[in-house]
């Protein structure tokens, strides 16, 4: 039985004009966003001011902005 | 991620598809897909005056910047953009000025009409001594002055922004209250069931609302964000959730639900061909199904 691998990391999340120091235990936005139990259908990911997939990997300390996708009407 | 045509740092990765994509081949393939329903369902003909209603939101300012860039030096098609000021203080004054700007930035005639000027009062005052919902008027009022002035400006298209999103959460709400009439009428080239109706149309209809979203931002499209003070938490906001859900689970069934309702719409119309004939309002003189139509029945109640 192989130990399962433990990725811990703290990276600045940018979401609504706020931002805040986030902990969490994974590879991918797409794992932080569900930490942050936020739908990845719902947003726009930025990772040091570019737009990435949310499957992209990140990095201890990244700059994540979370662009929330608005219903115009 | 890397790209899936060049290699280039990726910008979205579509699960559905199973490919990543950079800038410049998502807004390629994003503008091809818009092209091939364009074409498909001929959306747009030769001799078309194409009127885009324009809200200053991301899904109609990123209609109005399509069809200019599609049509716009062809000389045989017009495009021009109408805009409605329904009097929300602080919402809709602030995406009008998006909306005048773009208009601006592509050279494209802007016309504005109020509900102020059309039925008396703002909506701001419609809801001030009202227990009144709040969407219903404003989107049967909306509709009413899209269709009218939209006719009398003479254009022959009225093109609406709506995205993937909304529309397989049209097909889910009228299915949940049993509406069979609003379910035909969905489409990308709805009929137009009179004379007295401008052909709608929706060339964003198969793409999901966060790839129009990326492009607007990716190809600096400037739009107004935020949610209308007025929205309620209704059974779209509940249904939006429900399918997010359902794509992040099991991605490829925004479009799986699309799909099967085009192939099914039909025989949908074509089985339900002889129901609710349209006439003309007695009061107003536009085109309606009812004995008087919603506009001046509303408008009674205030």
């Amino acid at each position: 039985m192989g130990r399962q691998k433990v990725n811990f990391m703290q990276v600045k999340v940018k979401i609504q004009e706020k931002i805040e120091k986030v902990e969490f235990n994974g590879e991918t936005t797409e794992d932080l966003l569900k930490k942050m139990n936020i739908n990845t259908e719902s947003v726009l990911i930025k990772r040091n001011g570019k737009f990435v997939p949310v499957e992209d990997k990140i990095k201890n300390m990244d700059e994540i902005e979370v662009i929330n996708i608005v219903s115009s009407g | 991620m890397k790209c899936y045509s060049c290699g280039n740092p990726a910008v979205i990765y579509r699960k559905y598809e199973g490919r990543a994509w950079c800038k410049k081949h998502f807004s390629r393939q994003l503008e091809s897909k818009i092209k091939a329903t364009i074409k498909k369902d001929k959306l747009v003909e030769k001799g078309d005056k194409i009127c885009v209603a324009l809200s200053g939101g991301k899904d109609s300012c990123l209609t109005l910047y399509l069809m200019d860039k599609f049509f716009g030096k062809r000389p045989d098609i017009n495009v021009f953009a109408l805009s409605i000021d329904e009097g929300i203080k602080g919402y809709r004054d602030e995406s009008i000025k998006k909306a005048r700007k773009l208009c601006k930035k592509l050279n494209i005639p802007f016309h504005l009409y109020s509900f102020k000027e059309e039925f008396g009062k703002t909506m701001d005052e419609i809801l001030k001594n009202k227990e009144a919902r709040a969407c219903t008027y404003c989107g049967v009022f909306r509709r009413y002055i899209l269709n009218k002035k939209s006719r009398e400006l003479g254009a022959t298209r009225l093109a609406t922004g709506h995205n993937l999103d909304d529309e397989i959460q049209s097909i889910f709400i009228n299915n949940l209250k049993g509406d069979t009439n609003r379910l035909m009428r969905l489409g990308a080239k709805p009929v137009a069931v009179k004379k007295d109706f401008v052909n709608r149309i929706k060339p964003l209809r198969y793409i999901p609302e966060k790839e129009t979203t990326l492009y607007a931002m990716l190809n600096g499209i400037e739009f107004h964000d935020s949610r209308c003070p007025n929205a309620e938490d209704s059974v779209r906001f509940d249904v939006r959730k429900f399918l997010n859900d359902m794509e992040e689970k099991y991605p490829g069934t925004k479009h799986i639900i699309i799909c099967h309702f085009d192939t099914i719409l039909p025989a949908l119309r074509k089985y339900f061909a002889d129901k609710g004939s349209v006439g003309v309002c007695p009061k107003c003189g536009e085109p309606t199904s009812r004995a008087l139509c919603k506009v001046c029945e509303l408008l009674e109640n205030l």
